[in-house]
């Protein structure tokens, strides 16, 4: 049998309250040895399901800890699925502490991170997708991740993989039933319809895949690197980003050698911030491995801010079209124009052609509010608009929908030789296996339902 | 009825012992001849018992052997070293390849047989099979004993009251165990086509503690021929090009069918579906008269009328029985009406109105075990050596009863050699996928093969049966020297072509161009392998010859000394497949090697499932009575979740850490 385990469900900090759960088939026992209900309410272990009981909490010496409210779930109809215990408890780490020490001492463990989770998906509460979804809820730093995971538990993304599954069902069991009962049915398989049926399965999963970045970006980071000329004030620009002095700052050329990284949150979004290095071909071997990863970091990058320095202005500007062609598109860049209290700056700004620019000097930093605007349109543009749809963000599912994408393609090129039909309907059902495995589903079995019940089979 | 059931009990009451046996079959149709054949050519003394000498290897509903999925099963059961296949070549009157134009995976033989030569040459084979006793008398009951609480067969007890002890004991009883046939009002017991049905098996079964089921099946009416006016209906000529079942035959250039007729296809009219309508209550179906579970891949007219009402018309093929007989048999007017309703439907069938009835149609419902109280090798898990195959488990169909009895011989001979039982899984054969679903999944009406119950489908052809199989079939005993010569000769002549094809290419230039030019292909201006020629759509083998002067000579038969250099018809058609396929099969082939993992998991045999935390009651229940022997057969028991065998993987895991590795299972 499982053990009984115990932690705080609420973060730590000041709070008015907090909540400690157990869960276990040891955890009503536990509660009866430390908790002494008033009178009115029954001993914990004969609490039925979603009731309460509010009552003094006590060491296994007797020392009264806290008077706290205990809510009961008992097994199956709790979150794990075994019997559940919450105390709702007065806030501060030292009650919080002194309760979970009273419950380690009485038998409890203390519960690994996520584990209440995996009881409750091992005890069949949840399937994979929600399970998935409860552990990014944890994870959550930000108001959007939060969104997104909130989304997905509620079944949106399970929901999206069963309407994509009943479409391939469908098509499966049309093209099955041709080629099963070709003794007695007399109609041939409508390639029109498979094709069409196709395409539009394809659409969807296309359509899922793109909000892939946007989903990334809200499980993870939005990727914001700066890059520019030496010099050029990259770790200040940063330090006015972060309102702390993060990077080392000085007047050196070429003082970043490495690159930083910094979180931070802008427009709701979980932004990961990237000084580099200043580019220029350098004799300093380790300058150069700096600008090799600055670069790198470039790739990598949802947003490349290229900070022009006014007092470089040809340099700059040859550099910044440099990086824009190895770059190419996939990356997007908005161009800032530093030192902006220089009086260079505005004729280098002139000089700019993409209407896409924005200014900053140590001394205005303020002009940073055009950097939020930056970012959540850079953001808008990794995805389409997903009016009703789904983003994903995990990397499995993400893996599986590609591979639904290659199998299904290979689908709709195999109706190139209607000879070969059955090709057609094992690349369906590789697909049709891909986009299963996102919830766990089975197929066969439904398949051959399906084909019974749509079609009049059978001599 | 006694308490007694042991060998020694009953003979210290003075029981008459008959005579002793390895192993004995019980029943004499499809599933039991296989096996009865196989263990007798292996060297074991062998009794077959049949209740009706002169009904054995009977086609009491469509004489044909194959179709769609039957098809490869017999190809299987020929490639393993059965005997259907080989018979069926000998009997056949029409052949059909079904599906030509829609892929090699779904390719399927057909063929109408003559069931009474058939039959007859059946007979022939089992009466000269040396090891064989066939012997006409009905098995009441079994023999066995009880020991540390593990119960073993010991032989049968036949109606007279003798005992015929064995080592093992093989159940192919089919669908006569406690049958009744159905047709309208009538009830009454008796097995199929007016045979007698045996009755008191059922209950020795029920004693040992095993799961007693009932299912229905059912078939249609036989006409004279006379009294149909072909004339009016669609002709179904046979196929010209013809291959047989027999990986044997298929090496023999005089290889015929027996002959190739016509069949004959027309259709029910609204007017039918109102003599149903009109008549829907006397339907033993509707009225509750029928106790067993029909199929649905067979239904009967009236399931057709009701379930479809909106079908204005349904097939109605009409196939020859054999070359002596002017019996007709109705493929699609399966029935169990009254007889007056029988006879109204077919006057509404265009060309049938003046049909004269020789048989008429009847449901028929038996006894039958729980497929999930056997395991994978077949035998019945509660009794050591006791073996089921065939109707007795669930199957229809004379090839999958065929495939099943094949099986559970081989392993029964496997056990009494003391060697491992032969386990084919999902990604090697039809048969695997058809033990795998009866005995895993269980099944809740009978069973039908269907190609798209196989996941690796483009793997599992009839063009490659002997390929994945023969080696089996060696290694158990049932192939012979030739034959396994031929064998290795044809892969090796096959393997050789195929990396000829990948391996040669054609030099760009105005022959090539005027070639793809000629065929609609995309232009190869750099030239191109035979092989990337040979996956293009609008290429196929034989066209490539303009552009492959040096391919090897197709003729047949090949001299086995002339080796390289020629290649038959059939390794030509296995060669295209194999390479015009190869992206789509590649993408198969690791899908397998994904599902293997999960069926190399195996599950020690004394697992406790009880001991595991967060295992539903349900999952603990299911698993510990079907015992599965890996995770992925776990995985497909019905009511087994996902999350069930994510628990079962944890704790495999936490117990492998823990304990010293086990000793192998013995089905490993």
């Amino acid at each position: 049998m499982f053990d009984t385990i115990a932690a705080a469900s609420t973060g730590p900090g000041l709070a008015a309250l907090g909540v400690i759960r157990l869960s276990g088939p040891e955890a009503a026992a536990i509660c009866d040895r430390l908790f002494k209900p008033n009178s009115r309410f029954p001993k914990p272990s004969l609490m039925p399901g979603y009731t309460m009981a509010y009552g003094s909490w006590r060491d296994l010496e007797g020392k009264e800890l806290d008077q706290l409210v205990l809510a009961a779930f008992r097994a199956p109809h709790s979150y794990t699925g075994e019997d559940l215990f919450e105390l709702s408890h007065h806030g501060g780490s030292q009650v919080r502490r002194s309760l979970l020490e009273s419950l380690y001492a009485a038998g409890a463990r203390p519960a690994e991170a996520g584990e209440f989770s995996k009881r409750a998906f091992l005890n069949g509460k949840m399937d994979l997708t929600e399970a998935e979804a409860v552990m990014d809820l944890i994870a959550a730093e930000t108001e959007r991740q939060q969104e997104l995971a909130l989304q997905e538990m509620s079944g949106s993304l399970a929901k999206a993989v069963a309407s994509l599954r009943s479409s391939l069902i469908n098509l499966l069991a049309t093209l099955e039933n041709t080629l099963e009962f070709s003794e007695e049915n007399v109609e041939e398989a409508d390639l029109t319809f498979l094709r069409q049926g196709l395409e539009k399965v394809l659409k969807q999963i296309n359509l899922t895949l793109a909000g892939w970045r946007q989903g990334k970006v809200l499980a993870d980071a939005f990727r914001v690197s700066i890059l520019g000329l030496p010099n050029a004030g990259k770790s200040s620009l940063l330090n006015s980003i972060l309102g702390e002095s993060r990077a080392i700052v000085s007047d050196i050329s070429g003082t970043t050698r490495d690159t930083l990284e910094a979180r931070v949150q802008i427009a709701g979004l979980p932004i990961l911030l990237t000084d580099t290095a200043g580019l220029r071909d350098s004799e300093d071997l380790i300058e150069r491995e700096g600008v090799s990863r600055a670069k790198a970091a470039a790739g990598q990058a949802d947003l490349v801010l290229w900070l022009h320095d006014p007092l470089q202005a040809e340099a700059s500007l040859k550099a910044v079209a440099e990086l824009r062609r190895e770059l190419g598109t996939e990356v997007q860049l908005c161009e800032v124009v530093g030192k902006c209290d220089l009086p260079q700056a505005e004729l280098l700004a002139r000089s700019l052609k993409t209407g896409r620019y924005i200014y900053w000097s140590k001394e205005e930093p303020a002009r940073l509010d055009d950097l939020r605007e930056v970012i959540a349109k850079a953001y808008a543009e990794l995805g389409p608009e997903h009016a009703g749809g789904v983003l994903i963000h995990n990397l499995r599912h993400k893996q599986l929908l590609d591979q639904a994408k290659v199998a299904l393609d290979l689908a709709l090129q195999s109706l190139a030789d209607p000879q070969a039909l059955d090709m057609t309907a094992a690349m369906i059902r590789n697909g049709l296996a891909s986009i299963s495995a996102i919830s766990q589903a089975e197929i066969s079995d439904q398949l051959v339902e399906e084909i019974f019940s749509r079609f009049c089979v059978g001599k | 009825m006694t308490q007694l059931k042991s060998l020694q009990d009953r003979l210290n009451q003075g029981a008459y012992l008959a005579d002793s046996f390895d192993l004995i079959v019980v029943g004499a149709g499809h599933a039991g001849i296989e096996a009865a054949i196989a263990a007798a050519t292996l060297g074991f003394k062998t009794a077959l018992f049949t209740l009706h000498i002169d009904a054995l290897a009977n086609m009491p509903c469509n004489p044909n052997i194959g179709g769609t999925a039957k098809g490869q099963l017999v190809r299987e059961i020929d490639a393993l070293g059965g005997v259907m296949g080989k018979m069926a070549d000998r009997h056949t009157i029409q052949f059909r390849m079904l599906n030509r134009s829609k892929g090699p995976a779904v390719l399927s033989p057909r063929a109408q047989q003559d069931r009474w030569k058939y039959q007859a040459d059946m007979r022939k084979l089992l009466e000269n099979t040396a090891n064989l006793s066939l012997i006409q008398s009905e098995v009441t009951d079994l023999i066995w004993r009880e020991e540390e609480g593990k119960k073993k067969i010991e032989g049968v007890v036949n109606k007279l009251g003798s005992l015929y002890a064995a080592r093992k004991v093989i159940l192919a009883t089919g669908t006569f165990l406690r049958s009744k046939v159905i047709i309208g009002e009538a009830i009454y017991p008796s097995g199929p086509d007016g045979l007698s049905s045996a009755d008191q098996l059922s209950q020795a079964l029920r004693d040992m503690g095993l799961t007693i089921k009932r299912f229905k099946t059912g078939t249609p009416g036989r006409f004279h021929s006379r009294s149909l006016h072909f004339e009016e209906m669609t002709v179904q000529p046979a196929d010209t090009e013809i291959t047989p079942f027999s990986f044997d035959n298929e090496e023999d250039p005089d290889w015929r069918p027996l002959a190739s007729v016509d069949c004959y296809l027309t259709y029910s009219t609204p007017e039918s579906k109102r003599v149903i309508q009109d008549n829907i209550e006397r339907s033993p179906l509707y009225s509750g008269l029928v106790e067993g579970v029909g199929p649905r891949y067979c239904p009967s007219f009236e399931d057709k009328v009701v379930k479809f009402p909106q079908r204005e018309r349904h097939h109605v093929f009409l196939e020859p029985c054999g070359l002596d007989s002017v019996e007709i048999y109705a493929s699609g007017l399966s029935s169990s009406m009254p007889e007056d309703v029988q006879r109204e439907l077919v006057k509404t069938i265009p060309g049938m109105e003046n049909a004269e009835f020789i048989r008429f149609a009847y449901a028929i419902d038996y006894d039958l075990l729980d497929a999930r109280e056997v395991d994978l090798s077949l035998e019945v898990r509660a009794i050591e050596g006791l073996y089921a195959a065939g109707q007795i488990l669930g199957s229809s169909g004379y090839e999958e009863a065929a495939a099943t009895g094949l099986i559970a011989g081989i392993n029964a001979c496997q056990s009494l050699k003391g060697e491992e039982p032969i386990i084919l899984d999902r990604s090697q054969a039809y048969i695997g996928v058809l033990i795998d679903d009866l005995v895993s999944k269980g099944t809740e009406e009978p069973y039908r093969m269907m190609t798209s119950r196989a996941e690796y489908r483009l793997l599992l052809r009839q063009d490659n049966a002997d390929r994945r199989l023969t080696t089996i079939g060696r290694q158990v005993g049932l192939i012979s020297d030739a034959r396994w010569e031929r064998f290795q000769a044809k892969q090796k002549r096959i393997e050789d072509e195929r990396k000829r094809m990948e391996e040669t290419r054609v030099k760009p230039g105005p022959e090539l161009s005027a070639f793809l030019e000629k065929h609609n292909s995309a232009p190869a201006p750099n030239g191109v392998s035979l092989a990337d020629l040979l996956k293009r759509p609008e290429l196929n083998y034989r066209a490539l010859a303009a552009v492959d002067p040096g391919r090897p000579r197709i003729c047949w038969p090949v001299e086995a000394e002339a080796g390289a250099g020629f290649l038959s018809p059939v390794d030509c058609y296995n060669v295209e497949v194999e390479v015009k396929y190869a992206g789509y099969i590649r993408m198969e082939e690791e899908r397998i090697a994904h599902f293997r993992k999960m069926e190399k998991r195996l599950i020690p045999e004394d697992f406790d499932y009880n001991a595991i935390a967060g295992l539903k009651l349900e999952a603990k229940q299911k698993l510990t009575a079907q015992r599965p022997r890996s995770v992925g057969q776990a995985s497909r028991i019905s009511g087994i979740s996902p999350a069930d065998i994510s628990v079962l993987i944890l704790a495999l895991s936490q117990q492998a850490q823990a304990h010293e590795p086990k000793p192998p299972r013995k089905d490993q």
